[in-house]
């Protein structure tokens, strides 16, 4: 006994002394700023077809040009651009960049990172990007549709060819770039922790990209994997803010709530627009192939506000157009109809009832997990009504397996993110190359009206107008809600603004404090 | 304690009563046993299984399970000192130094995983202040004693036959050189051959060393062998007590008889062996008076109730009977 | 003796090809594709049958199982992880370090725990002490991992501030983890050590021990404890297999990045090379610690060395 004893006490304390120590080593007048994140920073690597390091890829590259609070979208690299042809743009760049190496970045480098990045990841709207000048680039887009230029300009990241290629693992855990920040420690798969970079390229402060304001000395990323611990970590003072807190964690941080005096919270949901939808399969072993009266019925009996209550725990908006309110592109005759697909039970019921619908048959339900709430949810509005309803959850692998094969669902629920309607609507609904769309509908007319709506000329709002009607009468698919997307923040921190968004994050070491 | 004084023995036990907590039930195993053994003799406790003997010897050691023996009266007096008042510290320090036990079954007496030398060497090293050296070659030497090659010290009791494992546990019990030996049926376990050898050995060792001994056995023939004085154990009592001579000549107990009559002889023809009826009583449930009385042949009124009687029929030999003289009158015949 | 190591690890070879045929195979029969998961959406179907081409899973089976089968074991590559592209290799040895100090914390304090409430027990069988370390093992069974976590976080780090809640670090960070999962080790040793040490406290040597006049300390630990291990080691040895393959749970909710949640990750998405290469691993760390613990027996029973040898003259002859 005796000898366990000495040991236990030996061991109590070196835990205090470590503990000491590591108190003892507080910041010594040095602004930073720590915070969680969910994302398990696997690697560093700028050319990646997913995106793995969350918030911080702001901290670790910068691209061409970035949105600005305003919607605008903001040069910083790319000093400039103007169209010179159908498709191709002349980009002009700042002929003073460097990189935090020394590297002095010119047209060829750009013209690397455009060619790598082609090679990497899928979706991207241009075809090739060629170094025409020592400062100068023609980035040439893949067709016409919207959006045009300001997608390529700002999903790239620059960095020096040379310095890439001497890079033993493709910069997946040194990465040298333009950015404000340079990282100073990196633990794959738990932190990445950056040093303001003092000899940053932009010395004209009001050319300083928006999201490339740097605030803080240091700023480091955690990556804390489960909702409850993200709370227990803001509230013990381990971070100084949670990017997207879960909606289960986050309500006692709302106005209101019984933390807010401590600690506010941001949304920035409506800088962005990602989308659950319920879509209908149109093949022909789907249940809805050809029977429009069941569609609507399924359309008029979702409640879409309950769903978006109900399965975000109040924390989210229902869709009240046919896709997002924040495109800025919506068709605009809802209102004078009494607004777009309203709750009606009863309607729902007579068109039911008209249907070929047998009561008895299950209908086919595939959803993720994370969005299984929502389909618990559209399945008790239409029992209600009479339809029955079979969920199925199985594992993101055989979720996306089943998604992309429509005769393994009769509907589904799925996530879409896009920056205009159109957008969304051509990748919802075009032909993808064989007759039929993704979900399985046959629809010549509405093929080529989504794929004329989504190019620059199209873009009109009779088009956008004709479109929503087309899409009131089929009912192929539902926009049902999007979430809100919180940053709670210490309020120690004594933020005065939040305005410094980036395709779906929050510059945090960016944003002005007292 | 080298000096053979006959007044005051050298252990002494009286008035000795345990008893086990079983459940709810008591079980009487020792019930009032008083006798005394003189220095370098060797004292043989004879009786069937289940008579207290081993209860004796692990009271006189102290080992009886905590948990469940409770020794209910009596003393224990070890040169005049009585053992049961002394302190548990106290009587470690006699515990294999003055006191030893060698218990019945070899093969799971020793250690296994710890080699034989080294079992020696421990109970050395806690009685004396050798050094780990001096213990080691004290060790060797009692191994060649028990008649184990030396060579021998550093090997696992399962490298030994049943035989060489009891000498292994002699050696451990007179290491430390014991005033008085606990022998609890030593040789039973092993066959007849090996008996003879382990008895000689203990018997020549005793001689050697001056050593008291309580040999308990059920067996006759190795108390002849063995024992100068004997005591018959029934029921956890005495029922008998002499020296090894008035025993086997003069028995004077209904329940000694018994026991002679019980073993075949080897010079008359005997068709049917001649067993004691009956069984030992439930040591739970006593009976009223003489426990051997219901098996007794020569049982009477007198016999059912009240304590017995403890008879001198000669110098020092006891019997607690109160028909001994039917008995005796039998014996004459 | 040493024959009978070098042939244990000789068997070893056989056992870890199988294991790697099987998962390889098993990976390629489950529904989900790892091509899916790396493009997006949107994708289109072009763009997903050259993701497949790029991952060479267009391939037929038996030219793939080739190639794996050539890497792995002739030139130890492990290959790149799909998702991220970076070498598994380098990727999964902080992540096993990792896990194994939690895994070996683990069962350091589940041992001495266990043991300690053990001993307790069963030196005072029946009475109070018995009973209250039979229900503090009780309760480490029966308790989940992730409750007893969260109620350690609770109280540790948000009551008293004294220990991290979550991440990497120094070994301050290992002890809520490691306290969670030796939890249920703690209840299965105590137990186990318990019902050894009752059997062994009640044998011939033990009384022989006592016999010598040895203190109750000594005849406890010198001479019960150590034949009442021995049954034990076998429950060490499952039980470190176990943790070396990782509790995802606790990484997860402690977020320490260690090989379960790496494995559980690529199964997730389905990422081949990382699960082929995580389980090939796990199967050598689990035959490792299965002849660590065959050894471990043969050092403290003699009579198991014995076997051992004499087994091997028994072929010989």
């Amino acid at each position: 006994m005796k000898k366990h004893l000495s040991k236990w006490i030996a061991l109590v304390l070196a835990i205090a002394l470590l503990l000491s120590v590591n108190s003892a080593m507080a910041e010594s007048g040095k602004k930073t700023l720590t915070i969680g994140d969910s994302v398990t920073f696997a690697t560093l690597e700028p050319f990646q077809s997913t995106s793995i390091t969350g918030v911080a890829y702001n901290c670790l590259y910068e691209n061409l040009a970035s949105k600005a609070a305003t919607g605008e979208v903001i040069g910083y690299i790319a000093k400039s651009w103007e169209k010179t042809g159908d498709l191709t743009y002349n980009v002009e760049l700042y002929d003073y960049v460097y990189d935090s190496a020394g590297n002095h970045i010119t047209a060829k480098d750009v013209e690397y990172c455009y060619t790598k990045m082609l090679g990497v990841a899928n979706a991207l709207y241009y075809a090739s990007c060629v170094a025409t000048g020592e400062y100068t680039v023609d980035l040439t887009l893949k067709d016409d549709t919207m959006g045009g230029i300001e997608n390529p300009l700002m999903t790239v990241p620059i960095v020096s060819q040379a310095e890439y290629e001497k890079s033993s693992d493709f910069m997946a855990s040194n990465p040298v770039s333009t950015s404000h920040y340079i990282v100073s420690d990196y633990t794959s798969g738990s932190s990445i922790s950056f040093i303001k970079n003092e000899n940053y390229w932009q010395k004209d402060e009001s050319l300083i990209a928006p999201v490339s304001r740097a605030n803080y000395d240091e700023v480091k990323f955690i990556s804390i994997l489960e909702a409850s611990q993200m709370k227990i970590a803001l509230e013990t003072g381990v971070v100084d803010a949670i990017e997207n807190m879960s909606s289960t964690q986050v309500t006692e941080f709302l106005d209101g709530g019984a933390k807010a005096d401590k600690f506010q919270t941001v949304d920035i949901s409506s800088g962005m627009t990602v989308l659950i939808n319920l879509f209908l399969s149109g093949v022909e072993s789907s249940a809805f192939h050809d029977d429009v009266n069941l569609r609507k019925a399924v359309a008029y009996a979702i409640d879409r506000n309950g769903v978006a209550m109900g399965a975000t725990n109040g924390l989210g908006r229902a869709c009240t157009v046919f896709g997002s309110d924040y495109s800025g592109d919506a068709p605009d005759y809802y209102e004078a109809e009494g607004g777009w697909l309203p709750y009606n039970p009863t309607l729902a019921k007579e068109y039911l009832a008209q249907s070929n619908y047998v009561p008895g048959t299950k209908l086919r339900l595939l959803a993720e997990v994370n969005t299984s709430r929502a389909a618990q949810v559209i399945e008790t509005y239409l029992n209600a009504i009479g339809i029955s309803v079979d969920i199925s959850t199985p594992d993101s692998a055989v979720y996306h397996a089943n998604y992309n094969d429509p005769n393994t669902y009769d509907f589904a629920i799925c996530l879409s993110g896009f920056d205009y309607n159109s957008t969304y609507w051509y990748k919802q609904y075009r032909d993808v190359g064989r007759g039929y769309s993704r979900h399985g509908w046959v629809d010549p007319e509405l093929h080529a009206a989504v794929a004329n709506i989504n190019t620059v000329q199209g873009h009109t709002q009779e088009n956008i107008n004709k479109v929503g009607k087309m899409f009131d009468e089929r009912v192929y698919g539902i926009p049902l809600y999007n979430q809100y997307l919180y940053y709670t923040t210490n309020r120690a921190l004594q933020y005065t603004d939040f305005n410094w968004t980036v395709t779906g994050y929050l510059a945090l070491w960016a944003c002005t404090t007292k | 304690m080298n000096s053979k004084d006959q007044s005051a023995p050298f252990l002494e036990v009286k008035d000795l009563e345990v008893f086990y907590s079983a459940g709810k039930q008591k079980v009487q195993a020792v019930n009032g046993v008083s006798f005394s053994l003189q220095k370098g003799r060797s004292l043989g406790l004879v009786g069937e299984t289940g008579a207290g003997k081993t209860t004796i010897a692990k009271a006189i050691l102290r080992i009886l399970p905590h948990a469940s023996a409770t020794v209910k009266n009596g003393q224990i007096l070890l040169n005049g000192t009585n053992l049961l008042s002394l302190s548990e510290e106290r009587m470690r320090d006699i515990r294999g130094n003055e006191i030893a036990m060698i218990f019945q079954d070899p093969m799971t007496a020793l250690n296994p995983i710890l080699r034989v030398g080294n079992q020696i060497t421990e109970a050395i090293l806690h009685h004396s202040s050798m050094t780990k050296a001096e213990a080691e070659k004290h060790a060797m030497e009692m191994l060649e004693m028990v008649g184990i090659p030396a060579e021998r010290f550093g090997e696992y009791p399962h490298q030994f036959s049943g035989g060489m494992k009891q000498r292994v546990v002699i050696a451990i019990a007179l290491a430390c050189n014991p005033a008085l030996l606990l022998a609890d049926e030593p040789t039973t376990a092993l066959d007849v051959t090996i008996q003879a050898q382990v008895l000689h050995m203990i018997a020549g060792l005793k001689e050697k060393l001056g050593t008291s001994m309580i040999l308990i056995t059920h067996d006759m023939g190795v108390v002849a062998s063995s024992c100068d004085d004997v005591a018959i154990v029934y029921a956890g009592q005495i029922v008998e007590y002499g020296t090894l001579e008035q025993i086997f000549d003069h028995p004077s107990h209904p329940y000694t008889r018994g026991l002679f009559n019980a073993i075949p002889s080897m010079n008359i023809d005997q068709e049917y062996l001649e067993p004691i009826d009956g069984l030992p009583p439930d040591p739970t449930h006593l009976p009223e008076g003489c426990y051997f009385s219901p098996r007794c042949k020569y049982a009477a009124e007198a016999c059912k109730t009240g304590n017995m009687p403890v008879i001198t029929t000669a110098d020092g030999h006891l019997c607690r009977c109160c028909q001994y003289n039917l008995v005796a009158k039998d014996e004459k015949k | 003796m040493l024959k009978y190591f070098a042939k244990r690890i000789l068997w070893m070879i056989p056992i870890v090809i199988c294991v790697a045929l099987l998962i390889f195979s098993l990976m390629r029969l489950i529904p989900g594709d790892p091509a899916r998961m790396l493009v997006s959406r949107d994708a289109t179907e072009e763009e997903y049958l050259n993701k497949r081409v790029e991952l060479g899973l267009d391939e037929p089976f038996l030219t793939q199982l080739g190639k794996f089968l050539t890497d792995t074991f002739l030139h130890f590559d492990f290959g790149k992880s799909y998702m991220t592209k970076t070498s598994i290799s380098r990727d999964i040895g902080p992540r096993m370090v990792r896990t194994m100090e939690l895994g070996l914390l683990a069962a350091a304090f589940a041992m001495i725990t266990g043991i300690l409430l053990g001993i307790t027990a069963a030196t005072h069988v029946k009475k109070w002490q018995d009973s209250l370390c039979m229900i503090i093992a009780l309760v480490g069974i029966s308790m989940p991992a992730f409750w007893a976590a969260l109620l350690l976080i609770m109280l540790f780090s948000v009551k008293l501030q004294l220990l991290p809640p979550s991440g990497i670090g120094g070994i301050q960070y290992y002890i809520l983890p490691a306290i969670s999962v030796g939890l249920y080790g703690t209840a299965t040793f105590a137990r186990q050590i318990r019902s050894s040490m009752l059997d062994v406290i009640g044998s011939d040597y033990v009384t022989t021990a006592r016999s010598k006049g040895l203190t109750e300390r000594e005849v406890i630990y010198k001479h019960a404890l150590p034949n009442a291990l021995i049954p034990t080691i076998t429950i060490i040895g499952g039980f470190l297999g176990q943790m070396f393959g990782g509790s995802i749970v606790i990484e997860t909710i402690f977020s320490i990045p260690g090989m379960g949640l790496y494995l559980i990750t690529g199964i997730n998405n389905r990422d081949y090379p990382v699960v082929q290469t995580c389980v090939i691993l796990l199967s050598i760390i689990f035959c490792i610690a299965m002849l660590l613990v065959d050894l471990a027996y043969a050092m403290v029973d003699p009579r198991i060395k014995a076997r051992y040898a004499s087994s091997k003259v028994k072929r010989n002859k």
